[in-house]
């Protein structure tokens, strides 16, 4: 008999406070290790005060630490909010399906985050980056509401440091200090600006929900990017992340199971459910 | 009965016709003969369906707590002297305003008891009501902008049956002797907390037990979380409870809700000589204090 | 194996039952309680009713308990320390019998088995259901509330039992469905008498008012119909539709305890709650009791349907019988096949 609630208790290495109330925790795995895919998801809890679902931020071939971002808000992040480097925390997956890196390898590839919906976007942008030459030009396109909501700001220039890598940061006008050198404008606009065609490109778009439809609606009546070269994750609320305590249903599709990587043909075919 | 239906449905036609009200929220027929449900109608051609009668047991001000009622804004609703009771409550604590609400009342001298009814029970008499149909002094709607007259004659009462007698009974116990027999129904508790919804004060946007910053109430099914459960929400309706008894006609275990909600308000009005629901300009009890008022009552 | 048919005479099957109780066998049967009657441990085969037609909740809670320890914690400076929970459901229900439940019920089991099995194996459910035996007896006189035929069952089906009992005048005639039936009887043989497979009285023929198939088909296109958040205007969100109901599966995965110790529960839960699927951002897809109310059809008649083939649901009629506003889904499964004719 196998119980398929129990966690693996991870050890936090290093915590990063992103923002005023985001922070990316990194983990090791006691005895042992972990093997997952970008886009994949896992629960992670402080004992005691239950679990909540995140995407992993890491690119999994940097095997040294995997790691999350989170927006303390609830319970849950509460708890995992007051932890310290050396604490334990419990973690359960990898669950879900992933990016499909066998379909966007030679292809270019453009990066879509918002605010902290970057978080999986890091994931797989970091696994091209591992493996830069298996990809052809890839663009960041990051955004959040202000300067102080951008998450990662310590390593956008090591992204840039890649060849053939574009990295565009911009936040919401009105969102920016007096010191901004980056854009400033909301991610649909800069991205109709951006020099990027739907040939022969998959983008990655995740973030707010209002982000997304608009970013959908450039990328394919203004780009010409194919429904089926759009991926997004969908971040329906979950409990057990195992296909079992169905509350992410949306249509048929149980977001943890058979998701949460989407291609936007395939949100396309789901009832407004999410 | 037909007259009734009848009037029902004519004042329902023209609060609808005249544009004075966007939805009627009453009865119509159910499941079976003995059954009557809630019906919305909105449009004139529509009242048809409204009728009232001995089955309507539903108090269906529970109603005007959901959004997708209030988005109708002017309402017209169909309530027993009961259930008008909790319109009232309603009103005193600024849930709802009197000129978004026509009142369509409808006395009432009883309606039989659903577990009855399924079982084919059509006769009304002291031992086919509810308890509270028994202690009714609200025959007539307190408030109303209309009001129909009963069909149903008044109940014989033989005296041999005592309304919440158990209350009584349950006075009488020592308190582990209480403890043990609300323990033992509380055991029942499967928190489904249909009480809650099914209740008309019940409106909390976002009710204690699902606040869990920090966690109020335990969500387990054991002794403790169905205690804190029930106990939380006799004491959030100590003083409002009007006595409708849905929580009870709802509950899928058969727990005797109205036990403690009864006790509670006989304790308020022992205490303070208030009764809930009676008064849609009186303060509510536990909202008002005054010099005068004793503190020995909080032991 | 293949199905073995027996006879067993009204009486001794009072000892039958007698006889398992004597031998600690826990049997769970229909008895009456507060005006109604629910599943629970009988002292004694007079004990239990067996003219009532179903009881008013589901025996779900001895596949899926109402609460469930996960694991238990205990904290010691930074170290943690885990007990499973597994271990102790090891063994549970080996000595646990159904009797006397109806064919729907027992269907039930199979259905929620699917579930528990799709990918992850669930063996908290598993190690239950793999241990509970199930005696159930099919129904002479469905009510109004039933549609256990037009949900693919019959009121006579055998499915999910490991022995059905049909009553035939003052006797029963029983069909051993498998090996764990068989197992169970095995030491009560003496009270059984074998019969051949044509002298078991044969199913008769129940008529469907609908087809479920239709329903599904209006499901599949009308996510955004009037009809949901119309018809279900008058619903409460109770729940009580989900929680009697015997497939309903659904979970909350809870925390309770200190900073000491405490433990990882799951609890029943509903999708008829708006904290279901609110979101801490306060966004909610389902924000109606109509979308509500539509998920549980969806569910259902659609979702399941399409990940696992049948139905999640036997006909029962549960959450019509107990529902406080007297929602009706065999009404509204009807609408639904109408709506698709339409």
């Amino acid at each position: 008999m196998k119980n398929i609630y129990l966690p693996k208790l991870a050890e936090i290495k290093e915590i990063i406070q992103e923002t005023v109330d985001t922070k990316t925790v990194r983990l090791t795995i006691d005895n042992g290790s972990i093997f997952f895919l970008p886009g994949q998801f896992g629960e992670f809890s402080f004992i005691g005060e239950g679990e909540s679902t995140f995407g992993f931020s890491s690119s999994p071939l940097r095997k040294e630490y995997f790691e999350f971002s989170f927006r303390s808000s609830g319970r849950a992040t509460t708890g995992i909010n007051g932890l310290n480097p050396g604490d334990k925390l419990a973690f359960r997956g990898p669950y879900g399906n992933h990016f499909d890196t066998s379909k966007m390898k030679g292809k270019d590839l453009v990066f879509i985050g918002g605010g902290i919906g970057m978080a999986p976007v890091k994931s797989i942008l970091e696994y091209c980056l591992d493996e830069r030459a298996d990809y052809g030009k890839i663009t960041v396109l990051y955004g959040a509401r202000s300067v102080g909501d951008l998450l990662y700001k310590t390593i956008f220039e090591d992204w840039r440091k890649y060849k053939n890598t574009d990295v565009v940061i911009t936040v919401d006008p009105g969102g920016e200090t007096p010191d901004w050198t980056e854009k400033v404008g909301f991610v649909p606009t800069i991205l109709e600006q951006l020099p990027l065609k739907g040939e022969n490109t998959i983008a990655v778009v995740c973030g707010p929900p209002i982000m997304i439809k608009f970013a959908l609606k450039s990328l394919e009546e203004k780009m010409g990017f194919d429904k089926g070269d759009i991926i997004t994750t969908l971040e329906n609320r979950m409990k057990c992340g195992l296909g079992k305590c169905g509350r992410c249903n949306v249509g048929s599709v149980y977001v943890c199971k058979d998701g949460p990587v989407f291609t936007a043909k395939e949100i396309e075919s789901l009832p407004d459910d999410f | 009965m037909a007259n009734i239906d009848e009037k029902l449905q004519k004042i329902a036609r023209d609060l609808l016709e005249s544009k004075e009200v966007s939805l009627i929220i009453g009865y119509t027929g159910g499941s079976h003969p003995q059954r009557m449900r809630p019906v919305f109608i909105t449009k004139p051609e529509d009242v048809g369906r409204l009728s009232f009668n001995r089955h309507s047991v539903q108090d269906l001000a529970v109603f005007l707590k959901k959004q997708e009622v209030k988005k109708f804004g002017r309402i017209g609703i169909v309530v027993k002297g009961c259930d008008e009771k909790a319109l009232n409550v309603l009103m005193q604590e600024y849930q709802v305003s009197r000129e978004n609400i026509k009142i369509i009342g409808v006395e009432c001298n009883g309606v039989i008891r659903q577990d009855l009814a399924d079982k084919g029970e059509t006769d009304l008499s002291e031992n086919t009501v509810y308890d509270k149909c028994l202690m009714c002094g609200e025959h007539t709607p307190i408030l109303h902008d209309y009001l129909i007259e009963c069909a149903d004659p008044q109940i014989s009462m033989s005296g041999d049956i005592k309304p919440f007698a158990k209350i009584e009974e349950l006075d009488s116990m020592s308190s582990e002797e209480k403890d043990v027999f609300w323990e033992k129904e509380f055991d029942k508790c499967i928190k489904c907390y249909a009480c809650r919804q099914a209740c008309p004060l019940c409106y909390c946007s976002r009710c204690i037990v699902e606040k869990n910053v920090p966690q109020w109430i335990d969500t387990n099914f054991g002794k403790i979380g169905n205690a804190q459960w029930n106990l939380i929400r006799a004491y959030h309706l100590a003083g409002r409870c009007i006595g409708c008894g849905e929580c009870e006609r709802a509950c899928p275990v058969n727990i005797p809700l109205m036990l403690i909600n009864g006790k509670m308000a006989r304790s308020i009005h022992d205490l303070f000589g208030y009764k809930s629901g009676l008064d849609v300009d009186a303060k509510p009890v536990f909202g008002v204090f005054s010099e005068s008022d004793f503190n020995d009552f909080i032991k | 194996m293949e199905e073995k048919y027996f006879e067993i005479s009204a009486e001794d099957l009072k000892k039958f039952v007698d006889s398992m109780i004597k031998d600690n066998f826990e049997i769970i049967a229909p008895m009456d309680r507060d005006g109604d009657t629910f599943y629970g441990k009988i002292g004694k085969f007079d004990d239990a009713n067996l003219d009532i037609l179903l009881p008013k909740m589901s025996y779900k809670e001895y596949l899926l308990p109402k609460t469930e320890t996960l694991f238990e914690y205990s904290f010691s400076g930074v170290d943690i320390d885990i007990k499973d929970g597994i271990e102790s459901v090891e063994g549970k229900n080996r000595k646990r019998v159904i009797f006397g439940g109806r064919p729907c019920d027992a269907a039930a089991g199979p259905i929620m088995e699917k579930v528990f099995n799709w990918g992850y194996k669930d063996d908290f459910f598993n190690e239950r259901f793999k241990n509970l035996t199930i005696v159930s007896i099919a129904c002479e006189k469905p009510d109004d509330y039933c549609f256990c035929a037009e949900m693919q069952l019959s009121p006579e089906s055998s499915h999910g039992s490991d022995l059905l009992l049909k009553k035939t005048g003052d006797k029963y005639s029983a069909v051993v469905v498998n090996d764990k039936g068989l197992e169970l009887i095995a030491s009560y043989l003496n009270l059984f008498k074998e019969i051949a497979k044509d002298e078991f009285p044969p199913d008769k023929d129940w008529k469907k008012i609908f087809e479920i198939e239709k329903a599904k088909s209006f499901l599949d296109k009308n996510f955004k119909h009037n009809y949901f958040q119309d018809r279900f205007l008058s619903c409460i969100g109770c729940g009580i539709c989900t929680y009697t109901c015997p497939t309903c599966h659904c979970f909350d995965i809870q925390d309770e305890g200190d900073m000491k110790k405490g433990k990882r529960i799951r609890n029943w839960d509903s999708c008829q709650f708006a904290i279901f699927t609110l979101h801490t951002s306060g966004h909610n897809p389902r924000n109606t009791q109509g979308d509500r109310y539509r998920q549980r059809l969806m569910h259902k008649f659609k979702i399941y349907s399409e990940k696992f083939d049948k139905y999640l649901c036997v006909g029962c009629g549960r959450c019509s019988r107990n529902c406080p506003q007297d929602i009706n889904i065999k009404e509204v499964v009807k609408d639904l096949t109408e709506l698709a004719s339409a």
